[in-house]
């Protein structure tokens, strides 16, 4: 295929045609004032990800007991009608399980990761709403086999950073009796975010000592502010993953943003600290990966459980009903970066026999790459071990 | 005196910024037959992070006013989502219609901008885009979500159709629009055109319009890219090594600092001749 490519400017007889399909100049001229959009985006702001891994780092330190491992689990009965198959769902946690650790009972292997005396923290994602959140069916099992496992109910929290958004999605306390349930951003039940001295709930959930900084930062409206605690250039992290909890069960959900995925690291990183407006446009990669990086995330991960029964492949991270399908399928594992590769793969895929796209898109892996060079796994799909296991 | 008048001025701008944001549309119980409001909320400011967080930059990126969301009821069974998004312009209203519909094909009489699936209506109308989607399965769902998204059409203005800029001109060209993309960011390309996205990483534009068209019997896409000077044309052409994309056959810089790209299998003097024609009309 020959290729022509033109770099003169058409003559001025020309310039009249096109000014006949209607003025694109000037009637594009709203488009651009809206956005913006009309800047350079690909000049990175610095940030002080370069200072996580001087933290030193600990036995339970990403990627955790297992690098580079990964179970995939594969029910076709899991999800009929919008009904989760409960039992179904135990089964396919309990053989990932037991395949992620090779212990010989269920019980045994979650106290690989989990100790009985521990607070667990399990981090759900229930920002696109009851189409598209981390199904509780899921949680419940979850715990159940904590439970099993010699976990106290009490001992064992639900979170994200809103709790009315769990709510909406039915994590609540009704429905999951003696497990507290916590969010950062926090409303009281006439709705306001505000105490009577004025102050934000959410700043009471907030841990200063602890913070991503970049050099970026957003301006937000009265309405907003309370959803984001703070404004400026430091992301503080949520007292939930910095005090309350001693360990961490991540859940997100298989969904795409784009030509890429929200999966284990976006769930960690955008949804433990504040202030992540400013960061969504020009540092999407680099958070996913440095947040994840501190302590309070890095050493606190014992495992991620990617809900995939549901999931979406294209409109994500919002709820796109077209595009949501059913992928039938859990991925089990202690690295994130190696269970967001193998993730990243089935959404891509997806999208390619769906012609939602012809090729990769080079930007999709971008994150992984970076997390891998934080050294909290392995994204590298030759150095992935992963094991299929299909559910009868 | 003149101080005066410039309060009066304020008081009557804030008056008709809370009058648009009030006259809002939405549905009451018994609109429809069966039908129960379970949630009504609404979302103004400038931003969607509350509603959404990280699914707002798109809506922002094309210039977002407000948002009615609703839960539905209807007949105790089924369930209903609906968000009704007022954007800044009838042309951002389509633009976010246009990438979120997928290869969609509906019609519908009662919207120009309409695309129906199984479980979910989108509609573009003015300032307005509608999403009305099942959050239940079972039978009878789409024949709901039209009904209801009907049932909000006649509750909006009847501001028209929009036309595309690039379409205005050209009568041959119109029943393309309805297929056209109009992205005005990275966030719009990646929804609607995700190839589109690497070869324009980092290039400064101001909106993107892409077709599919029909080049002698064989599939093409058309492009044209609109920057907002000839110095960020330059820029772009420097910035994305234009030439060096191969899926894209034809490139040609034109006045009003756009460029006309096409993609189709077919030798480049006929493509040029086709790009004459597209010009031409």
């Amino acid at each position: 295929m020959s290729r022509f490519f033109e770099t003169s400017d058409l003559t001025r007889r020309d310039f009249v045609k096109i000014a006949a399909f209607g003025g694109v100049a000037a009637a594009f001229a709203p488009l651009t004032t809206r956005s913006g959009m009309a800047q350079d985006i690909s000049v990175k702001p610095a940030t002080n990800g370069k200072d996580a891994p001087r933290f030193p780092r600990t036995s339970r330190s990403m990627p955790g007991a297992f690098p580079g491992r990964v179970v995939q689990l594969l029910n076709d009965k899991a999800i009929a009608n919008d009904t989760f198959d409960v039992q179904g769902l135990h089964v396919m946690l309990a053989k990932g399980m037991l395949a992620l650790t090779g212990a010989q009972g269920v019980p045994e292997a979650w106290r690989m990761l989990v100790k009985p005396n521990e607070v667990v923290g399990i981090k759900v994602n229930p920002v696109a709403g009851k189409l598209l959140s981390t199904s509780p069916e899921l949680v419940h099992v979850i715990i159940r086999q904590l439970e099993e496992a010699g976990i106290p109910t009490k001992n064992i929290v639900i979170w994200d950073r809103r709790a009315f958004e769990m709510a909406d999605v039915g994590f609540t306390a009704e429905a999951f009796p003696g497990i507290k349930i916590a969010g950062t951003e926090v409303k009281d039940e006439k709705g306001s975010f505000y105490d009577a001295e004025g102050s934000q709930y959410g700043e009471k959930m907030i841990d200063r000592g602890w913070y991503y900084w970049a050099d970026v930062e957003e301006k937000y409206d009265a309405e907003t502010l309370p959803y984001m605690i703070n404004e400026g250039k430091f992301s503080y992290f949520s007292r939930i993953c910095t005090k309350d909890v001693d360990c961490i069960i991540n859940v997100p959900i298989l969904k795409n943003a784009g030509p890429t995925v929200t999966l284990c690291l976006k769930n960690l990183a955008f949804g433990a600290i504040t202030n992540t407006g400013r960061l969504h446009k020009q540092l999407w990669a680099e958070t996913c990966a440095e947040v994840p990086a501190f302590p309070p995330l890095r050493d606190k991960v014992v495992l991620n459980i990617v809900d995939g029964i549901r999931g979406c492949y294209q409109g994500g991270p919002a709820a796109d009903q077209k595009y949501i399908c059913n992928f039938n399928t859990l991925l089990v594992g202690t690295d994130p970066v190696a269970v967001d590769r193998v993730g990243y793969d089935i959404v891509l895929k997806k999208r390619l026999e769906e012609k939602i796209q012809k090729e990769e898109s080079a930007k999709g892996r971008r994150f992984i790459d970076l997390a891998e060079e934080m050294h909290l796994g392995i994204g590298d799909l030759s150095k992935i071990t992963l094991e299929r296991i299909p559910i009868i | 005196m003149r101080s005066l008048f410039t309060f009066l001025l304020g008081c009557l701008a804030v008056l008709l910024a809370r009058a648009q944001t009030i006259d809002t549309p939405y549905l009451s119980s018994g609109d429809l037959p069966g039908l129960v409001v379970t949630r009504t909320g609404h979302f103004d400011g400038k931003s969607l992070y509350g509603y959404m967080d990280g699914g707002a930059e798109l809506y922002r990126e094309y210039g977002f006013v407000d948002l009615t969301v609703q839960e539905l009821r209807i007949n105790n069974q089924q369930q209903l989502l609906v968000e009704l998004f007022r954007m800044c312009d009838p042309l951002a209203a389509f633009g976010i219609f246009s990438v979120s519909r997928g290869d969609c094909r509906g019609e519908d009489t009662t919207a120009r901008y309409w695309c129906q699936t199984s479980g979910q209506v989108l509609c573009a109308t003015g300032c307005y885009f509608l999403k009305v989607q099942r959050l239940t399965s079972g039978s009878g769902g789409s024949g709901l979500t039209s009904a209801v998204a009907r049932k909000f059409f006649q509750l909006l203005p009847d501001s028209g159709a929009v036309v595309l800029p690039w379409f205005a001109g050209s009568p041959n060209a119109q029943p393309w629009q309805r297929q056209a993309i109009l992205a005005s960011g990275p966030l719009g390309l990646q929804n609607g055109s995700p190839d589109w996205v690497d070869p324009l990483e980092g290039g400064v534009y101001r909106s993107i319009t892409i077709v599919p068209w029909s080049v002698e019997g064989k599939p093409a896409t058309i492009g044209w890219i609109h920057c907002a000077s000839a110095q960020a044309a330059s820029a772009l052409e420097r910035h994305v090594a234009l030439d060096t994309r191969p899926a894209w056959h034809y490139i040609r810089r034109c006045e009003g600092n756009s460029f006309l790209v096409i993609e189709a299998d077919l030798p480049a003097e006929r493509l040029a001749q086709f790009a004459g024609t597209l010009l031409i009309h």
